[in-house]
This record gives C-alpha cells, structure tokens and sequence, in this order.
C-alpha cells in the first residue's frame, strides 16, 4: 500500500446520468493530505455519487480528479480498481460484510487479491484493527452473529487492513444507535488522525460534523461549500 | 505424429486423450485462478448457497450419471452377449430365422423350432472338416431351468472340463450348470415345457445330478444338460440308435431311429472351414450360419442406437448444463452487490471473473464426479439385475470412454462459464452497491 499521504483535487467534475442528467457537479474540491473532511446535504444530494466518483466506483469523463497528482477521472476501469487497492479504504453505511464469513476473513477480504508479499501483512493488520477496535475474533464465527455496531467496526477494520492513507465513509453511522455511531465515529476519526490518513466521509450525523476539520454541503448535486 | 500415437498403448492413448480434454479447461483454470486465493470466499459462497449449490450439482451428477451408465451397461450386454456366443461356431438349422434358431440354441429362449431328421444329421456329422456336430434338443425343464438334450462331447467343449462329478454315461444322469440349485447325487424329475406355459406334463423319467460346469457366464449357467437319448425317450420317440445298440451314448445316431434335433452346433476342424461348411449346409432343407455374424449385425444396430442415445446423453447433459448456467447467471445477480463489494475495495476485473468462473466450474465438475460415482453404483447393481434377468454375465464397468465423455462434458461446460463469468465484470458496481 501506498504510505504517501496524497492531496486530492477535484476540478470541474461532472457525473451524468446515461440519460444525460446531471447528477453532480464539483466545480472545485481541494482536500489536504490527513484532512478529515464531512460531507453534508439532504437524502439524494449527490454525497454517495461524489463519494463513489472520488473512489472510481463511476466513471467520470468530466472534469479532473487527481489524488497526489494521479488522475482518475477518464481512466479505464483497470486503473481505478489499481488506485482503489492502493489508496482507498471504503466504508459501507450498512457493513456490507461477507455474512457467511468470520470477522477475521472479512477485515482481510482484500488480502484474497492482494499480491503474496501483502498477503500476511494485510491479515496481521487486519487482526490487528479488530482487536484495536475492540472487535472479539477469536471464536472465527461467522460475522452475521455479531452486533450492527460491531460489523461496522468489522468493516471499518476491513477499510484499514491495507493501510490505506485516504478513507472514504459512506454515511457510516446511518445503520447504527447514538453509542455505537458515537464510538465508531471516535475510532475513525481516532484511526485517521493517528496514522495522517485523509478521511472524507459523507453523513447525516451532526456529531461526525463536529468531529471533522471541515464540513462541506451538497445540494442538488452541486457543491457549495462550507 | 500419426505413426508415434499408434505406437503408443491404448492405455496411454486413453490416458492422453483424457489429459486432451480436459487441457482447455486446466489452462483456463490456471490462467484465472493464478496469484488468486479463492478458496476462502468460494467456501463462503457454498455455504451461504447450499441448497442452490447441491441442486446443481445434483442436475448434473443425475445428468452425467444417466449418460454413463447407458453407455456402460450397452456396452456390458454387447460383451455378455458375444461372450455367451463365442462356443457357438456355426449352427444349422432348418430354413427360418437365424436370430430365432440363434436366441434359442445359445440363449436358450424356449421357441418352437422345426426339426432336421437323422439323414441331415449324418450328412453333417460325417463331414470330413466337421470336428463337432451336437444335437440340441429343447423342450423340457426342471424349475426354471432348461433342460437341454446334447452329446458329452459338446458337454466338454461348452465347458472346457466340468467345475466336478464326471460326465453322464447313462440316459438317467444329468449335468448341470454352475447356477443351478440342484448338488451332485440329487435327483430331479424333468417336465415337458418351460413353465410359461402353465400346467407342466411330467415324464415321469428321474434323473441324477453327476457332474457340474463350471461358470460360463451364459444362459447356459442355468441349464441341465442330458443324454439327447433322454430327451427323445421321454417324449416317447427312437432314441437315435438301432436294436443292437450297446448303450453308448451319442454318435454315432442311426438315421433310421433318429427322430430329429432343432438344431446342430457345428465346430469345423479348421477355421477356414467353417466357411464351406456353411456353404454346403445351406441347400432348401437346412440352413446354416455364424451365431457370431448374426450377433454383429444386433450389435451394430445397438451400435446405432447407441451412436444415437450417446448424443441425446451429450444432449441432454449440455442442456443440463446449460440451464445451471442460465441458474448461475441469475446466482452472479444474487451475488451482484458482493462482487460489487470486492470491486469496491479494488479488486481486480480478473479476480471477479476468477470467482465467478470457479464457482460454476466447481458446481459442474462437483456434479461430474458425483455424477461419476453415481453411474459406477447404478452400472453395477443395473448389471446385476440385468444378468439375473437374462442370465447373461454383465459385467459392465465403467471405462475411459465414459470417463473421455465427462472430460469432455466439464471442459466444455467450464468453458461456456466463462461467459456468466464474463459478464459478472461488466455489472456497473455503483449500481449494485446500491442496491
């Protein structure tokens, strides 16, 4: 994995649908490397699609992303699937774990594709996050036996196995109560900023707000800043 | 190249033939499977897909089981039936049905048969190339069993030596087939049919068991053989000798006191001969021909038939395995957010690809050696019914011909997966995510 912190730049991004709409615009998004920034707006802004698009996850051929000076946008799937192993660590608003596997393979899921020098480095570091997490794993039960509260710390374990320096969270605390979302709130942000990753995470939760740098508002699919 | 896969032994030739098949599908599988580890998720997958997987895999293993054992037990009753035959060099008979006189002085199928009289006998057992000529009269039984009247020589020559006792020497003593349930010493009362046709005429005749074949893997097994004087004097008729016969049993038969034999099996004294003789014993009263002949004109009908049934096998496993495909394509739909998922964290195209393929290719090469194991079950216990049923010694197995035809069948279906598989990687991720 990548250790080099890298700074995103988001330039005249446009995402459309295949019908043509505009389904977001980005004229100018700057995020410093080990900036934890929220993303906020109402349901159907666009924060999903800016996440996705910032990840790869939707082609964009509008516009400019680059992350430490290495463009995304209007690149070939291969590429972004490159940057995604290599920078990203990507956070589900409802876990997304394989169910039918323990806590322990799913926080190393991406050592199944990662190169075989990595492999046990990203399970070490995997079982590493879960005890840090405070995440039981030693049982190997299958994940669908754990708490709402603690497959998102699952999954926030998966999002770090590889070290990745950019974190992206998509409405991480929707799926849980205040004092799991409180404590997974504490441990991202805690993960993030002890280690300099960059985080951006999009959010309803106006307490991940107050523990972010900086907060930025979508609206209708524009970008209007803080 | 030709000449160096001659030289090669058919076991190699099957050995290599197998490797050919399943090559395309090997190298595929190295070529998406390699710097993967897989087994975790797929694993994940089986179990979170039991019911689904076990169908599948069902469908196919029934599909190829069905397939084989078809193959296997056709070519097992083409083996039993030759095998049964191969004593019976040349038959003659009076003008008819070669398969009628054929199914019953070989088989043993009680038919009516028209007799040849003692003037055509002689013609036939005094023939200078003729080694062997054994009358064979049918008609009566003993429970079940045929009761067949012969010589001791074609006693001898059916069964290569008795399995125990010794020959019969008067017209009271009877021989008897390795799976009849009479010992030696017992004494049986043979009657006139063969039991289809309900009420049985007893001779009143009784005779006794001196001496046992051994297995012959034929109808014959179930047979009692006797002096073919008994058969004749039971039924009231010359017993082939004149006034002044001694009581030696066989031929010589006097054609004047010989009352007739449904059919001859004749053995000529060279191999060439055989093909004269039939010549010569094929005139308006007689007819003569190879058991072996007839039996390969059956066979290569059921050759045709089986050409016939091996593609509707092949048909209806590709179908099989076509509907689990169209199954797995809907199962890449179920799977659709998780592959999303490994996407999500970066995950190759390949790799996504990888999983999908290997889970189709498991589920049909799971189905193909269960499937495998299946057709060797049902193979033999079929075998043993069949040969019960016939008295013919199936013994099918299953072979490499079987085992090229599933080679084939998982190479060519793992390679038709590669399409759902194809089409797993092209799902939009975004989509499914959110789904």
């Amino acid at each position: 994995m990548n250790s080099t912190v890298p700074e995103l730049l988001v330039r005249d991004m446009q995402v459309k649908s295949r019908t043509g709409r505009q389904r977001l615009q980005v004229d100018a998004l700057r995020v410093a490397a080990g900036e934890c920034l929220a993303v906020r707006g109402p349901s159907g802004a666009g924060k999903s699609t800016l996440l996705f698009a910032l990840a790869g996850l939707i082609p964009v051929k509008d516009g400019s992303i680059t992350w430490g000076g290495r463009e995304i946008a209007g690149t070939s799937e291969r590429k972004r699937a490159a940057f995604r192993r290599e920078t990203c660590g990507i956070v589900f608003q409802d876990h997304l774990l394989f169910e039918e596997l323990s806590a322990q393979d799913n926080a190393g899921l991406s050592a199944l594709f990662a190169p075989k020098s990595a492999r046990e480095e990203i399970d070490e570091r995997g079982s590493t996050m879960l005890a840090t997490l405070g995440v039981d794993a030693s049982d190997r039960r299958r994940s669908e036996s754990y708490s709402g509260g603690e497959r998102q710390r699952i999954a926030v374990a998966r999002a770090l196995a590889g070290d990745p320096p950019v974190i992206l969270a998509d409405e991480p605390t929707a799926s849980l109560d205040r004092a799991n979302a409180d404590r997974l709130i504490d441990d991202l942000f805690g993960q993030a900023r002890a280690k300099g990753k960059t985080l951006i995470a999009v959010s309803h939760d106006p307490v991940l707000f107050e523990a972010a740098d900086r907060v930025v508002t979508l609206q209708d699919g524009v970008l209007a800043g803080p | 190249m030709t000449e160096l896969w001659f030289a090669l032994s058919a076991w190699l030739q099957d050995l290599l033939l197998l490797a050919g098949l399943l090559l395309p599908l090997l190298l595929v599988g190295w070529l998406c499977l390699r710097g993967y580890r897989l087994w975790p998720l797929l694993g994940g997958l089986l179990r979170r897909h039991a019911v689904l997987s076990l169908t599948f895999t069902l469908l196919i293993a029934i599909s190829v089981g069905n397939g084989d054992v078809f193959i296997a037990q056709e070519r097992g009753l083409r083996e039993g039936s030759a095998r049964s035959a191969e004593k019976f060099d040349m038959i003659v008979a009076a003008p008819g049905s070669e398969m009628t006189v054929m199914l019953a002085s070989v088989y043993l199928e009680p038919t009516a048969l028209p007799l040849l009289d003692g003037e055509i006998y002689d013609l036939v057992d005094s023939h200078e190339q003729v080694a062997l000529a054994a009358p064979l009269a049918f008609g009566d039984s003993y429970e079940g069993a045929p009761v067949v009247g012969t010589t001791a020589d074609f006693v001898e020559y059916l069964s290569d030596g008795l399995a125990s006792g010794r020959m019969f020497e008067t017209i009271e003593e009877a021989i008897i087939g390795a799976r009849v349930a009479l010992d030696i010493g017992d004494r049986f009362e043979p009657v006139h049919g063969d039991g289809s046709q309900g009420v049985l005429d007893e001779h009143g005749a009784v005779l006794e068991v001196v001496g046992t074949m051994p297995m012959t893997g034929s109808p014959w097994d179930q047979a009692i053989l006797v002096p073919v004087e008994q058969v004749w004097d039971v039924h009231a008729l010359p017993i082939g000798h004149g006034p002044d016969w001694d009581g030696t049993l066989g031929p010589p038969f006097d054609p004047a006191n010989f009352p007739g034999t449904p059919a001859i099996l004749v053995r000529a004294d060279t191999l060439w001969a055989n093909y004269s003789l039939r010549s010569e014993f094929t005139t308006d009263r007689t007819m003569a021909f190879f058991p072996g002949t007839v039996l390969a004109g059956l066979h290569a009908l059921m050759g045709d038939v089986r050409q016939v049934m091996s593609v509707l096998a092949v048909t209806s496993q590709v179908l099989v395995a076509v509907g689990v495909l169209a199954g797995l394509s809907m199962l890449t739909r179920l799977l659709a957010r998780r592959l999303a998922l490994l996407r999500a964290l970066g995950a190759p195209s390949r790799f996504i690809f990888a999983l999908t393929w290997s889970f189709a290719t498991l589920l049909i090469a799971g189905g193909a050696v269960l499937g495998l194991l299946l057709g060797i079950v049902t193979t033999v216990v079929i075998s043993n019914i069949v040969s019960e049923q016939t008295d013919i010694l199936v013994t099918a197995r299953l072979g490499w011909r079987e085992l090229h035809l599933v080679a084939g069948f998982v190479s060519l279906t793992g390679l038709l997966s590669l399409l759902p598989a194809a089409l797993a990687t092209r799902r939009p991720v975004e989509a499914d995510l959110r789904a």
